[in-house]
């Protein structure tokens, strides 16, 4: 027999290899006719597994889905690297990024450590939706190839994952690796934005990472809840779907789109209702006395889930400008008033002032959603009204508009 | 209700008992129907009606005539028999009267 038939024979079972090259070798079929049959048995053997839709998950979930994902990351990083290395080998010195070099380095290799280890574990899911033969999962590793672009270097992990995708084992340590990788990812993509505020000397505004952040980190984090699912249930592709389904609608309802609006004309511009309340400690706080200041009023109440959401940004929000003539007053409508408030403070750490709304300051700021957000001046005059979850960026915005008016 | 391969299959290992395997099985049918039978399309196959039951299969032992490589000899179960049987009296009841069939031409 010819080695190259022997060869082409290789991709088949061990027992049937041996069963068709025994029949070749009996009816005395050799060279061209012999491959056209190994040949043809080869191809209906590959072609096989795709006439499943798992292959096609595998191939649309991991090589589409994760793998752009994963060349977004890994093409962001890439120019980062490059401008670090070429500003190095042209000037001598270290790009500035607002970071020290340590903290640069943390932020690089968390992001090469977590690209790995998610190509890692997409190459075995890969192996495990392609059924196996080696025609699926080269096809499927061509199409992540193809989707990872400027992450080419990702194959090698990638590979290496698919390789131990053969095994009967679900590797359940490095799927909560891969979870924890995304915490570290975002906590590096934060620290990387907080630079850029100090690079800028506080002119852009401290915007932490998004929601189109978060649904690209579950887009390249799907595989590992795969994982985490299959290994604790021994679900099929219901499970592929539902782990896949809930990542893409939690980090969804990240992205949502908050309310945006434009600055009220200054001639426009209605006084803001002043109001009298005491905080936490007894101490009176009025409006009146933060003239002078750009001031967020926001009125919220702990059952209310957007509010949740916005608290702990208004809070950056005054950590980073409240020295800068920036204050923020929060207003709880809840009916148990310190009792639920005083709760949720300690809990989430707001060190702003949180006072209880009282009727009359309802009557005076007309609403009919909530969170309701207002942008205040340093005049004293409402310059922005936001009802509804608000749009980050859209605020920051407004506020440093704001701040720059004396 | 099995297809017209399947049942080809099931009926000359049924034939050829103890002596059926890929080659010998191949060469039968070949012989049979006078056409081409692909070792993909009779492996494949093979695999379906196990399966499903009709057929056993399993490694037999190696030959120098096959360059001491193994067979993989094939027994039709009971329920493959049935299938065969089935399929036959198919194909007789549908081809009653029918010109080619011989006998009882209108």
């Amino acid at each position: 027999m010819n080695w190259w038939i022997d060869r082409l024979a290789s991709a088949l079972h061990s027992e049937e290899r041996e069963a068709v090259l025994g029949d070749l070798e009996e009816s005395g079929l050799c060279g061209w006719r012999a491959a056209v049959q190994v040949g043809g048995l080869v191809a209906r053997r590959q072609a096989a597994p795709w006439m499943t839709p798992r292959p096609w998950v595998g191939l649309v979930g991991i090589a589409g889905v994760c793998g752009a994902s994963l060349a977004g990351l890994a093409m962001s990083l890439t120019r980062d690297a490059g401008m670090q290395a070429r500003t190095w080998w042209r000037y001598g010195v270290r790009y500035h990024t607002g970071l020290t070099g340590t903290e640069d380095a943390a932020v690089v290799l968390t992001l090469i450590a977590a690209l790995a280890l998610w190509a890692w574990i997409a190459g075995f899911v890969l192996r495990r939706l392609s059924g196996g033969t080696e025609g699926t999962i080269l096809v499927a590793l061509t199409g992540l190839w193809v989707s990872l672009g400027g992450g080419f270097l990702l194959l090698v992990p990638a590979w290496l994952g698919a390789r131990r995708g053969r095994r009967e084992h679900w590797p359940k340590a490095a799927a909560v690796a891969g979870l924890l990788m995304a915490a570290a990812a975002w906590w590096a993509l934060e620290l990387r934005m907080q630079g850029l505020v100090r690079w800028s000397a506080g002119t852009l505004p401290a915007r932490g990472p998004n929601g189109w952040d978060a649904l690209g980190l579950a887009m390249a984090c799907w595989p590992a809840v795969y994982i985490l699912a299959m290994s604790a249930r021994r679900m099929s592709l219901k499970a592929a779907a539902m782990a896949m389904g809930t990542a893409l609608l939690a980090a969804n309802a990240c992205a949502a789109e908050g309310v945006k609006t434009a600055l009220i004309e200054t001639t426009a511009r209605v006084e803001a209702p002043d109001f009298a309340l005491p905080d936490a400690k007894g101490q009176t706080v009025n409006l009146s006395a933060l003239r002078g200041k750009v001031v967020l009023v926001n009125f919220w109440a702990t059952y209310c889930g957007g509010c949740k959401v916005e608290i702990p940004w208004f809070q950056e929000f005054e950590t980073a400008w409240g020295k800068k003539g920036f204050a923020v007053v929060g207003l709880s409508l809840d009916e148990g008033g310190w009792k639920d408030v005083a709760t949720f403070v300690a809990k989430t750490g707001v060190r702003y002032r949180m006072l209880i709304a009282d009727k009359a300051m309802l009557d005076k700021y007309s609403f009919d959603a909530m969170p309701a957000t207002y942008l205040v001046d340093r005049k004293g005059r409402i310059a922005a009204r936001y009802f509804g979850l608000v749009d980050r960026a859209d605020i920051e915005g407004k506020i440093a508009d704001l701040m720059q008016v004396p | 209700m099995i297809g017209e391969f399947e049942y080809l299959l099931l009926a000359t290992a049924s034939r050829l008992g103890e002596d059926a395997y890929g080659a010998s099985m191949r060469q039968e049918i070949e012989r049979a129907t006078g056409r081409a039978c692909s070792i993909g399309a009779l492996y494949t196959t093979l695999d379906r009606l196990q399966a499903k039951g009709l057929v056993e299969t399993w490694m037999g032992n190696a030959t120098a005539q096959r360059g001491g490589r193994a067979k993989r000899m094939v027994r039709v179960t009971e329920s493959g028999a049935r299938a065969g049987a089935e399929f036959y009296r198919a194909v007789q009841a549908a081809s009653r009267g029918v010109a080619w069939a011989g006998g009882g031409v209108k």
